[in-house]
């Protein structure tokens, strides 16, 4: 169920996803410290964590695109994908809007509320796409001779497959 | 050059011997069968979120390194104490994600065999020295700040490549992964096991078109599960029937007979539960849901 943007037998969407996350996790992080931190360095910061957030979320996008249109799955992982694309989208839509709001005043309330909803439809948007993995299997693509306890688990699961 | 070193390390006589000495006390650790252990080994598995936690987990460290690397970086460019300072915080914060991502890691490790524990240990190996630097890196920062952004970016090698081994156990080895998807679920009652050889509370398999599938009998109720247990597909017709549950002999999963639901780890996923009925002398199976999950 792997689709065509891998590297070394390996997913490239799912490598890249620890960019956004990590950049997003730090805005808030930052945003923490700036409670009681250096006010000319912190909150300006958060806006550059942003930005970049963005630039991470785009280019892991762009391998996330091509495996939805080339990995196989059931109708079922289908659905789980659209809804993780969709809300990705989403989130990438207000950390825009937060970066906007935000450059102009860092500290703006407006700008906190968007960071923060951001940040709480990351999470969900992540459920979705852990879940893709570990209940859809997809980008997986199981080594020949997994055993597992001595058996092949591709044996044992032969005749239960779909495809 | 990844490939290779898996290859190296999948087949290497060396981690076992290794693992036979660490893995029977992890082992003894994190597997209690009651009380607040168990409750924990549900937590650390994801059992009781639903997703291994571990994968969740490890994006703290993963991310906190990766901004450190980010800020230590800014701070050639733009000297002074504020990305220095950033820096530091990253690398704190993923020390404080690296040692929950190790607790959830050793107790997944612990339910493993053959290859994926062989690449598990070398997978934690790896990880544990990329933590040892980091830590390193920041005691070091107060004398050098060379010595501190070397250690720094030394551990971030050793993190990417440990994190390679990481994606190999899920997406090749598919630890953690459901081993119960993708079952194709009969949509039409179709007789599996004549009715009177199927006694009380013992667990018998069954066939469905080829697909594996475990019958229990609890007084006038059958009960009919997907036999290939969804952690790492463990046969529950070789398991035990507890209540109104039945539990793997691999790892001890327990699934609830009535509608598959996992009601303990380290399984996440539930397994696959079909509807019974008895006709002609025969029990008939077939799917609850109109899809595979
Ligand atoms: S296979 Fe591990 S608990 Fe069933």
């Amino acid at each position: 169920m792997q689709g065509k943007a891998t590297l070394a037998d390996h997913p490239i969407h799912p490598m890249l996803v620890a960019f956004p996350i990590g950049f997003f996790g730090a805005v808030l992080v930052s945003d923490v410290i700036s409670i009681w931190g250096n006010p000319g360095f912190w909150p300006h910061m958060s806006v550059w964590l942003i930005a970049f957030g963005v630039v991470g979320a785009l280019i892991a996008a762009l391998f996330g695109f091509v495996d939805y249109f080339t990995a196989p799955m059931p109708a079922a992982a289908k659905r789980t994908a659209t809804t993780h694309m969709i809300l990705n989208l989403i989130v990438v839509a207000i950390y825009i809007a937060a970066f906007f709001v935000r450059y102009g005043n860092p500290i703006s309330t407006l700008g906190y509320v968007l960071t923060y909803i951001g940040l709480g439809t990351l999470v969900v948007s992540g459920w979705y796409g852990g879940h893709l993995v570990y209940v859809g299997l997809v980008g997986t693509k199981p080594a020949k001779e997994t055993t597992v306890e001595g058996r092949s688990a591709e044996t044992m699961r032969a005749p239960a497959q779909r495809s | 050059m990844m490939q290779q070193l898996v290859k190296a390390i999948q087949d290497q006589p060396l981690a076992d011997r290794i693992a036979d000495i660490v893995q029977p006390p992890a082992r003894r650790a994190f597997r209690q069968t009651s009380g607040a252990g168990r409750t924990l080994k549900n937590i650390l598995s994801g059992t009781s979120i639903g997703h291994p936690l571990h994968p969740i987990l490890k994006d703290v460290p993963v991310g906190g390194w990766t901004m450190a690397a980010v800020f230590d970086a800014l701070a050639v460019v733009a000297p002074g104490k504020d990305f220095e300072r950033a820096a530091d915080v990253s690398i704190l914060t993923g020390l404080a994600g690296a040692v929950a991502s190790a607790v959830t890691g050793l107790s997944d490790w612990s339910d493993t065999t053959g290859r994926a524990r062989r690449i598990g240990e070398v997978h934690a190996i790896l990880n544990v020295t990329a933590t040892a630097l980091y830590a390193a890196a920041l005691l070091a920062r107060k004398d050098s700040r060379t010595s501190r952004v070397a250690l720094a970016y030394g551990g971030y090698g050793i993190m990417l490549l440990g994190a390679y081994l990481g994606g190999h156990l899920v997406f090749a080895q598919q630890t953690g992964v459901n081993h119960a998807a993708k079952t194709h679920l009969p949509l039409e009652f179709r007789p599996v096991l004549p009715a009177g050889e199927l006694k009380e509370n013992e667990p018998q398999r069954a066939d469905y078109n080829g697909m594996p599938v475990v019958l229990v009998r609890r007084g006038e109720r059958i009960h009919a599960l997907y036999a290939r247990c969804a952690h790492q597909a463990g046969p529950l017709e070789k398991g035990s029937v507890e209540g109104d549950s039945i539990r793997c002999p691999w790892h001890g999963s327990r699934f609830s007979l009535e509608g598959g639901a996992v009601l303990e780890g380290p399984a996440t996923s539930p397994q696959p539960c079909f509807e019974t009925r008895v006709a002609a002398g025969m029990i008939e199976i077939r799917s609850r849901e109109r899809e595979s999950p």
